[in-house]
């Protein structure tokens, strides 16, 4: 799983099917990852949250094939999570007002340091995390 | 990651309390669970996320969804979110004032009962 060592970094990719039940995996995931990161508990928090949001955006808009790769680079203090959208086509964005009132992508915004968003043929969302300085140690 | 709903009525309120995580796995269930809470007459209900250790957006459209059904029949929706993650996602949406959000159960209902 572990594609080694690069630049001070190392990256971690799962690839995932594109079902609900898998999102809370890659919540799982990207909270152990965060971790090693050295991330904070509140930030871990935030990628928990953030990953979720990111992984349901594109099984709302992905047709029902679509699975997802999750790509973690992390460093000292520092997490890039970039997902993927694996097969399948574009069914448009679906989320109505009861399916996450189109929160979920403002809601990455919020939470990351850094977010970008790319919806071609395929979707792909990528976000940074970086530790909070002022969070206390017992947080961490 | 086992999710339940659970439900009581405590005076004329009726209680539901999720226990688990809140995504789009679990969401079609708690939405559900409170549409047919509805259905069945209930106008006055107090949603508990206290055994909620995760919800994502996903959570927030079946609560929002609830809160409107519910207003169109004359009743109310409260819910019960001591400080943490889960509050955390209500106020990063900017919702903190759409919810009647209580810290406690024993507030919510206090004000549920009024």
């Amino acid at each position: 799983m572990s594609e080694g060592a690069a630049n001070g970094s190392d990256t971690v990719v799962v690839t995932m099917p594109g079902r609900p039940q898998c999102v809370g995996l890659a919540r799982i995931v990207a909270g152990e990852a965060a971790t090693q990161a050295g991330l904070d508990q509140e930030t871990t928090c935030d990628v928990r949250l953030a990953v979720s949001e990111a992984c349901t955006h594109v099984l709302r808009c992905a047709g029902g094939d679509a699975g997802f790769t999750i790509r973690f680079a992390y460093g000292e203090g520092m997490l890039d999570v970039q997902v993927d959208q694996r097969g399948g086509g574009r069914s448009g964005p679906a989320e109505s007002e009861e399916e996450g009132l189109g929160l979920g992508l403002a809601l990455i915004h919020d939470l990351a340091a850094e977010f970008t968003v790319h919806e071609g043929e395929r979707i792909t969302l990528s976000m940074r995390f970086e530790r909070n300085e002022g969070a206390s140690e017992e947080g961490r | 990651m086992d999710f339940t709903v659970r439900q009581e009525v405590l005076g004329r309120t009726t209680v539901i309390r999720p226990f688990g995580e809140i995504d789009i796995c679990t969401a079609p269930e708690l939405k559900a669970h409170m549409r047919s809470v509805i259905e069945a007459g209930a106008e006055r209900l107090l949603v508990d996320l206290s055994a909620v250790g995760f919800m994502d957006s996903s959570g927030l459209g079946v609560l929002k969804g609830a809160q409107k059904r519910i207003g169109e029949r004359g009743g109310a929706l409260a819910i019960v979110c001591p400080e943490g993650a889960v509050l955390k996602v209500f106020r990063i949406s900017g919702l903190m004032e759409v919810f009647r959000i209580h810290d406690s159960l024993d507030e919510g209902l206090q004000e549920m009962e009024r």
